[in-house]
């Protein structure tokens, strides 16, 4: 069906800027370095050959890699063959072909070109490989034809995955009509604003910032000094206030880039996902391969409703959203169940859960309270007045251990556990009794003393695990959880144990 | 509602071989002491609190790992392997107690260092995909009696649930 095929020349590019950028620090680094020792900028001829030398090898290089790099797909077999001095064949029977997942940056998009990103099982020596640079429409036949009968080569995964779920239910709608959640981008600034990265860019500021700061002649310093001098404090103040500003607007635009055009729909037994407004990513995850479900209420996005919703996924070596992949970038705690229901049925969710008992608010207080002790043998040794620090810390934990306390709880509906709990965001996990690896309660002597107990649930994740811990609850409440892992089947309907701790 | 406590004892010699390992870490510790003492001796004092500390160290492991742990942690373990989970419960201070499915099991082993080895005991270790579950100190035949039981219950109930 495929005879051996290379990759769009564009390839040749692609490599050029990766190998240029894997070299542009060094690069400015000896730049800079010259600058400061007061030569021009290539006034020694040497450095100016260098750098020519360099991206001439740097091209050169790149044409090679797309010269000597070809693939092609026979009978269930992936066969690619690259390499420049070391040549290297991997044969990728379709069987051990995990997930297929599409990337395309701006250059790819506009040229109607995608990377293909394969994922095998197991074999932790390079289990992924992309194929760079091919067209969209043989990208979509190579995808199809390992994809093929897919479902019967589950089983043969090996010993690190048993199939969690008999194969797929029969579909209740259509495939061809599958329905699509996509994000607009009123939401999506929404979310940039509230998702808590500014932190982030404000610490890659000040590390630029103190990296740089390095090469910068000294004079340019005392100058600098001089002008702040004369202007006085309301100028730094309004520098800092700018710097936040900035901070803020990089990681609106950062999350803009990175989920724009953000659409997840549900194929057959699997749920495809595309975003990204630059380079455009896909992924598809099998549903049977989802463990559990993580939806994230941060501390700026909780106030209006809104959340956040993650899925674990098993095995799989890598995910480009740091281990946990994103399903839902900001959605509103009412539009949950129907998304849910579309997207990964069997799951449900629930706004109520079992609260904890009153009396374990006083271990959620002094456990927030534990990481102050510092504090105040701090404010004794270090000279000047800090008790403003303490003003503002003291409370801001109290109200954190409060709202810990508050938030915690667990549900039980049929066949999934979900729990509650806050850490700074409040996390809801749902998770499937099938799932769960095993299930753990620990009772320190002053729980036990109260009658308190913490549980601990641990999962399958792209991480190999994820564990998940509510601590104490009511004992009684952790043996209905206990009870109903044992057994399948809890004691008390949950709907009207709701009830009665409402009313 | 079911919260017995596991039925089933680790073995007797279990404090015994736990006392061995503690002579051990005691025998290093002392041996720390002691060169501190012939360093200080020969490169000219260190300061004292470094010496006092390590004694101290030395003292609070004989009476803790030698002398006080073992025999109680012995007797907090417990488990029990039924048809379709395998239950442990350990821990003095922190009460620890899993419940392990026969159907998340992946593989079952027994481990044993030279200590064990010598009071004839083993280590059963309980792999699911993503975590391990051990039972210190079972007396050997136990032990692989028990690796074998689990592994034909795990193989049998396998999807059952």
């Amino acid at each position: 069906m495929f005879k051996a095929e290379r990759a769009h020349p564009i390839m040749i590019f692609t490599a050029f800027f990766k190998q240029l950028r894997g070299f542009l620090l060094p690069m400015i680094f000896a730049v800079s370095f010259q600058f400061r020792r007061g030569d021009g900028l290539f006034e020694n001829r040497y450095s100016l050959y260098f750098v020519l030398g360099f991206l001439a090898l740097s091209l050169i290089g790149g044409f090679l890699r797309w010269f000597f790099f070809t693939y092609d797909y026979q009978e269930g077999v992936l066969h690619i063959r690259s390499g420049i001095f070391v040549k290297k064949e991997r044969y990728i029977q379709k069987e051990r072909v995990q997930t297929v997942n599409y990337k395309a940056n701006v250059f790819y998009r506009l040229l109607d070109l995608v990377t293909l990103q394969i994922e095998t099982a197991g074999g932790f020596k390079e289990p992924e490989i992309d194929i760079e640079a091919i067209h969209r429409s043989k990208a979509g036949r190579l995808r199809d034809g390992l994809k093929q009968q897919n479902n019967t080569a589950e089983g043969g995964e090996g010993t690190f995955q048993r199939p969690e779920t008999a194969p797929e239910a029969p579909e209740t709608q259509n495939p061809e009509k599958t329905q699509a959640y996509t994000v607009g981008y009123r939401r999506l600034a929404l979310a940039g604003i509230t998702s808590g990265g500014v932190g982030v860019i404000l610490s890659f500021i000040a590390v630029i910032f103190g990296q740089t700061m390095a090469f910068v002649p000294e004079d340019w310093i005392n100058r600098f000094f001089a002008v702040f001098q004369r202007t006085g404090v309301t100028v730094i103040l309004s520098l800092v206030f700018f710097a936040f500003l900035l901070a803020w607007l990089i990681s609106l635009l950062r999350f803009i880039i990175a989920y724009g055009e953000f659409r997840i729909e549900k194929g057959q037994g699997e749920i495809l996902i595309r975003r990204g407004l630059l380079e455009q990513k896909e992924l598809s995850i099998k549903t049977h391969r989802i463990q559990g479900i993580r939806i994230t209420e941060g501390l700026l996005r909780q106030p209006f409703g809104y959340a956040s919703v993650q899925v674990e996924v098993a095995g799989g070596a890598s995910q480009q959203d740091g281990f946990k992949t994103m399903i839902h970038p900001l959605i509103h705690r009412g539009e949950l169940p129907a998304f849910l229901a579309l997207t990964v049925p069997e799951r449900v969710y629930h706004q109520q859960v079992k609260p904890l008992p009153p009396r374990a608010l006083r271990r959620y207080l002094i456990r927030s309270f534990l990481p102050l002790l510092p504090f105040p043998v701090a404010f004794y040794f270090i000279p000047g007045n800090l008790i403003w620090i303490g003003m503002i810390i003291f409370p801001l934990s109290a109200l954190f251990g409060y709202f810990r306390y508050k938030d915690g709880g667990y549900r039980i509906d049929d066949k999934q556990l979900t729990l509650r709990y806050r850490l700074f965001a409040r996390t809801t996990v749902l998770l499937k009794r099938k799932q769960i690896q095993s299930l753990k309660m620990q009772t320190n002597f002053l729980q036990k003393l109260r009658r308190l107990t913490s549980v601990n649930a641990t999962i399958l994740s792209a991480m190999m695990r994820a564990e998940f811990t509510l601590k104490d609850l009511e004992l009684e409440d952790a043996l209905e959880i206990w009870q109903w892992y044992q057994t399948g089947k809890s004691t008390k309907p949950p709907k009207t144990v709701i009830k009665e701790e409402m009313q | 509602m079911d919260y017995q406590k596991p039925k089933e004892k680790i073995d007797q010699r279990a404090a015994r071989a736990w006392r061995v390992t503690g002579v051990v870490y005691l025998v290093f510790f002392l041996l720390l002491t002691l060169a501190f003492y012939i360093l200080s001796n020969f490169f000219g004092p260190f300061p004292r609190w470094i010496g006092y500390s390590l004694g101290g160290l030395t003292v609070v492991v004989g009476v803790f790992a030698v002398g006080i742990i073992p025999a109680i942690r012995m007797r907090y373990w417990c488990y029990e392997i039924r048809e379709h989970e395998v239950d442990i419960q350990y821990g003095i201070i922190v009460i620890r107690r899993s419940l392990v499915p026969m159907a998340r099991i992946q593989h079952v082993d027994t481990e044993q260092g030279p200590i064990l080895r010598h009071f004839k005991l083993a280590t059963l270790s309980i792999s699911t995909a993503g975590t391990t579950h051990k039972i210190p100190a079972l007396k050997m035949t136990r032990a692989l009696e028990l690796r074998d039981l689990i592994s034909s219950l795990a193989r049998v109930s396998d999807e059952d649930v």
